[in-house]
């Protein structure tokens, strides 16, 4: 073997403590990174079966294709597979549901029915044109005793009501508009289907209000060239697919028409989906769980990156003079730096594989562990989070863990082959040339600390090197500790106040354009198991404030974020005003009672059609490019009058409309409480009406489908009796099925959310802890240790044990406060920055500290400075003397 | 045959003020063979000396030219190799390392050369320096002068142009010195090794056969003891 290597090996098992040290940092490293991977990668997985399930596995559609031009699409080399789906419209059935009389029949092919979200409860997928799937709700609703054998006659045509064009632009399909007053409907053409199977309801299924779903084979055969199809694809690389996808368009002979938003109209994209697959995609979900991930992995990083350098550069500091001895027998710079180097490797190829199984078991009990939690929160996850080790994933951990090690022992290998060897024979390489001492101390620390704590001092300063290196490994660990708690921190509060701000238990869909809604709404304030109830129907009007009622901070916010495409965001008018999208919203007589009672005001005064006043809530907090704003929009007190207009364009009001005002509403109260149901808004004010004036004023309110049909909001002391209770009135009533949406289960699991990101991050900050008291530990021990000499010879001059011991203790606490002085800002600022992160992407919330996290942090440093110093000095106090001073290499 | 030139050789420290000459510009040559005692106070440049004609330390100014090499216009990389193939150090305070033992460190220049060991040269060097039962002992495990005969055998290992010995015997009782000189005296002798001493103590320069006095920088007296 060579004799570098030699020496190596040997070096490296005759200094135990330190190679122990040295290994337990890059096993703790290469585990911390690996175990973030890990699950990150397996939390990845888990959300892109998630997605799957929710909204199938495609990612990209192409809308309204003619079958002619599919081929070029389906051929496409950017495309790996193509599904082609046709919407063969709504049709009667024959249906006794006074609310749903159509269905919706969509045709899928194969590849549509593997890949969509289509989940068999019984019979089979449909084979051909002629064979139908249908939704278990329409067998319990449609009350056509239906099964898998039935035949259904259907008579494919078109629905006519008022406003046909508008209302189906509004909702996004004919499909998703509920059964209006007067609605007729024109047959085309009819046919005979056999129901050969029956699916879960899709995700899509309750917002459908006058149909059901239903799927039949996409057949080719029964094409023309000029029939529309829909065609979804799995691109080879989905993460340009928002390149790729218009690309494939224009290369099929197809238009690309951009829509409102700039993106191609006949074009959409799974969003839910790209995201995880690191495709463009808005999701803030994602943002944070990246940032979270960077942040981490940062951490750890910069954490083992100085634990591995201390450890390097403590072990070559000791044996600077053997270096220089080497290079005087002959040893070129090479050869020191490949002594260096091959400990490094010795060291990584038995820490990294550790690190990287200990990663994998501790990641796989987590899991194990969590599986329940898992489980419950994402519904189709019934055997919890996989453990997904990729080879990427073991891959990209070694190479972060190696460079980690590398980055970490180059430069003291570029030290340790500087060493000149006269420097090291006459050891005064310590001292840095040209830099002369300041010989005194100040005569304050000799008066408050005495002697020793002079000498302490002195210490300190002396080596320089030595000093930073320890300062900055306390510094090091004070800063991950600080900043890692306050990331817990921001994330805990984001998830508290998403839970929060959900102050009702159910939400059930009641569009108030069917005409029972209304008698429906009231029945439910009477039913016992409902404690509050708020049916909330909302009418956007246009409000052109003058300038002087829009307040200055409120004007200021809106020059600057206009800049920003926000949506629903005012927009600037001639006259240097803007013009703001009034809500309008009536929350059903009791809660409207309730919310009154709140605010102190008195409910009749606000049942006058003919005077009516409303009750505005413009408060609005946000956050964007990094600065909160939180302001009134307007000045207007209770008295003063707001003049609305129609809306010409409730998608894309146009500017400086010259709508005469419709409706003039006066201000009876200004407040920042919502009633039950609201989440907040941002830039559009509210404005509550009781229902009688609602009512009475609908025809010059309600002009246009709003984006919120009407929704009734529920809280209720037990849920599921709640539901349950609806279910019956609702069937008792209306007939059929309702949707609701249990924000109690959402509740649910976003504290299991909340609760499982906490194991997490309590893992993760043991470690972190774990790693920086390790650093502390062996830097500090090498510190004293390597002064054994120095201080041998203090005590030969007559340095009592007590005075050693006091010396020891302000050495420590200078470290620990100098240490804290530098950390704790750099921690903060650090802290303020992932606080700014966490604004843009994901909620607002007022700026705080981990108070608790700094103060156990103080305590700690000063506490574990202080053990380790007198642990190390102990183990040195009872050297000899003699031997100490003769001993040649420390 | 000249094995050492030296051409005007200075060393300074410092700047300005605290303008240190610890060389100035001095000259000499050394004859293949010759055994060279240097001697002088404390400061008066004489290690300096040692260390730059050893190669580890570099000179202000002048010329040192090994066995016809010119060592100054090394780069550090061939200096290194220049060192462990020309020149043999040993020091007051041995300068083993530690962790290697008497074999390893006594090799380690041939080893660091990549070079195969002359098991033959090995054994005779052991031999000669009574170390033949100590070859497996860490340097913490040998005495002083022990010790010291380790770190002549490292500086004979390579049969080098020079051996150069800084206070070889400063750290050494009067037994153990004279033993020391002795071998060195030996190595001269038996291997036509050429050395060059600096010390302090008159009786190991009188065994040279040539003393060269320093003082200030400067070479005071260059006198030949013995042919």
């Amino acid at each position: 073997m060579n004799i570098l290597t030699t020496y190596t090996l040997k070096y490296l098992r005759l200094n135990r403590k330190r190679t122990a040290v040295t290994i337990l940092g890059v096993i703790l490293s290469s585990a911390l990174i690996c175990g973030v991977f890990l699950l990150g990668v397996s939390f990845q997985k888990v959300m892109i079966n998630h997605e799957i399930y929710m909204s199938g596995n495609w990612h990209a559609q192409f809308l309204a294709v003619p079958y002619a031009q599919a081929k070029y699409i389906t051929e496409n080399s950017a495309v790996q597979t193509a599904m082609l789906s046709e919407l063969l419209g709504n049709a009667t059935y024959g249906s006794h549901n006074t609310a749903r009389p159509y269905l919706d029949i969509t045709a899928y092919d194969a590849l549509s029915f593997q890949n969509q979200p289509v989940a068999l409860i019984s019979g089979r997928l449909p084979q051909n044109g002629n064979e139908l799937l249908i939704s278990r709700v329409m067998i319990e609703d449609s009350g056509l005793d239906l099964k898998p054998g039935s035949t259904l006659q259907v008579t494919f045509g078109k629905r006519n009501f008022f406003n046909y064009d508008e209302l189906v632009k509004a909702w996004g399909g004919e499909e998703y508009v509920a059964l209006q007053d007067g609605e007729t409907f024109t047959p085309s053409r009819s046919k005979t289907y056999t129901v050969v199977g029956v699916m879960k309801p899709l995700v899509n299924e309750t917002s459908m209000p006058a149909a059901f779903p239903a799927l039949t084979y996409f057949d080719p055969a029964q094409l023309a060239a000029t029939d529309k199809v829909d065609i979804s694809i799995l691109a080879r690389d989905p993460r340009s697919i928002d390149v790729t996808a218009p690309e494939i368009a224009k290369d099929a002979g197809l238009a690309v028409t951009p829509g409102p938003d700039g993106q191609p109209s006949n074009i959409s994209y799974n969003e839910v989906l790209l995201p995880w697959l690191g495709g463009s995609g808005r999701s803030n979900y994602v943002h944070s769980f990246l940032l979270i991930l960077v942040v981490s992995i940062a951490l750890i990083v910069c954490g083992s990156v100085l634990l591995i350098y201390n450890a390097f550069a403590i072990s070559i500091g000791e044996r600077k003079k053997q270096f220089g001895m080497f290079a005087s027998v002959g040893a070129t710079s090479a050869q020191i730096r490949r002594i260096v180097l091959t400990e490094a490797g010795v060291i990584a190829a038995i820490g990294i594989p550790l690190g990287i199984l200990g990663a994998i078991a501790g990641v796989g009990i987590l899991l194990k562990l969590t599986q329940g939690i898992v489980s419950q929160l994402i519904l189709d996850a019934t055997q919890g989070m996989p453990l997904v080790i990729l080879p990427l994933v073991i891959g990209v951990t070694v190479l972060f863990s190696a460079a980690t090690i590398l980055l970490s022992a180059w430069i003291p290998a570029r030290r340790a082959s500087r060493v000149s060897p006269i420097e090291a024979i006459r050891q005064s390489g310590e001292v840095e040339e040209g830099k002369p001492l300041k010989p005194r101390t100040s005569p304050l620390i000799r008066r408050t600390f005495g002697f020793e704590g002079e000498l302490a001092l002195k210490s300190l300063q002396r080596d320089r090197r030595r000093y930073l290196t320890t300062l900055l490994s306390l510094m090091i660990s004070i800063i991950l500790f600080v900043t890692f708690n306050a990331l817990m921190l921001y994330t805990n509060t984001t998830q508290r106040m998403a839970s929060q701000a959900m102050n009702f238990d159910l939400i059930i869909s009641l569009d108030y354009h069917q005409s029972h809604a209304l008698d429906f709404a009231n029945l439910v304030g009477q039913l016992p198991e409902v404690q509050r109830v708020a049916y909330r129907r909302c009418a956007y009007e246009q409000y052109v404030p003058p300038r002087a009622v829009i307040t200055d901070p409120a004007y200021q916010a809106l020059q600057e974020l206009n800049n920003l495409k926000l949506e629903s965001l005012p927009r600037p008018v001639e006259g240097g005003t803007y013009q703001f999208v009034l809500q309008v919203c009536a929350v059903g007589p009791s809660e409207f009672a309730h919310y009154a009672a709140q605010l102190g005001l008195d409910p009749q005064q606000y049942s006058n059609p003919s005077a009516p006043l409303g009750i505005l809530i413009n408060h609005t907090t946000l956050r964007q490019g990094g600065k909160l704003y939180d302001f009134d929009l307007f000045n207007l007190k209770p008295g003063a009058t707001i003049s609305v207009s129609k809306m010409s364009d409730y998608s894309s009001p146009k500017t400086g409309d010259k709508a005469p005002p419709s409706l003039t509403w006066t201000v009876g109260a200004v407040t920042r409480e919502f009633p039950l149901g609201f989440l907040g808004t941002t830039l559009v004010p509210n404005l509550i009406v009781s229902d009688t004036v609602f009512d009475r004023l609908s025809n010059q309110l309600l002009q246009m489908g709003p984006s919120n049909p009407g929704a009734m909001y529920i809280q209720s002391r037990n849920p599921d009796a709640a539901v349950a209770a609806l279910r019956r009135l609702y069937q008792g009533t209306v007939g059929g099925n309702f949707s609701y949406y249990s924000t109690a289960e959402l509740n649910k699991s976003q504290n299991l959310k909340a609760l499982m990101t906490n194991l997490f991050f309590y893992g993760f900050l043991t470690l972190i802890t774990l790693i920086g008291v390790t650093n502390i530990v062996n830097t500090l021990d090498t510190n004293i240790k390597l002064r054994r000499r120095e201080i041998a010879m203090l005590k030969s001059i007559g340095l009592t044990p007590g005075g050693f011991r006091r010396m020891l203790r302000y050495e420590s606490l200078f470290y620990g406060l100098t240490a804290l002085l530098y950390g704790l800002p750099i921690g903060i600022a650090l802290s303020v920055f992932i606080y700014y992160q966490f604004g843009n992407g994901v909620g607002t919330f007022a700026f705080s500290l981990p108070w608790v996290a700094i103060a156990a942090c103080v305590l700690g440093i000063l506490a574990i400075v202080f053990a380790t110093m007198m642990v190390s000095g102990a183990m040195i106090r009872n050297d000899n003397i003699v031997d100490t001073l003769k001993e040649e290499n420390l | 045959m000249e094995i050492l030139k030296v051409n005007n050789l200075s060393k300074v420290y410092g700047k300005g003020d605290t303008q240190i000459k610890a060389l100035d510009d001095v000259s000499l040559n050394v004859e293949k063979g010759e055994f060279v005692a240097i001697v002088g106070p404390s400061g008066s440049g004489k290690s300096t000396l040692l260390h730059i004609l050893g190669g580890v330390d570099t000179p202000s100014s002048g010329q040192v030219l090994v066995d016809g090499m010119d060592i100054s216009a090394l780069d550090q990389t061939k200096l290194a190799i220049f060192r462990r193939r020309q020149i043999g150090l040993i020091y007051q305070f041995y300068n083993l390392i530690p962790i290697l033992n008497v074999e390893e460190n006594i090799t380690l220049p041939l080893l660091l050369d990549e070079r195969s060991l002359d098991e033959e040269r090995l054994k005779e060097i052991i031999a000669t320096l009574g170390l033949a039962d100590r070859m497996g002992h860490l340097p913490n495990q040998l005495s002083g002068g022990q010790q010291q005969r380790v770190s002549i055998g490292r500086a004979l290992i390579n049969n080098p142009a020079l051996v150069l010995a800084d206070e070889p015997t400063g750290n050494l009782d009067s037994a153990n010195s004279k033993e020391i000189i002795a071998l060195l005296k030996l190595s001269n002798k038996r291997y036509h090794q050429t050395l060059i001493v600096v010390t302090h103590d008159r009786d190991i320069a009188l065994q040279a056969d040539r003393i060269i006095s320093f003082g200030d920088g400067h070479i005071m007296r260059d006198e030949m003891v013995r042919a």
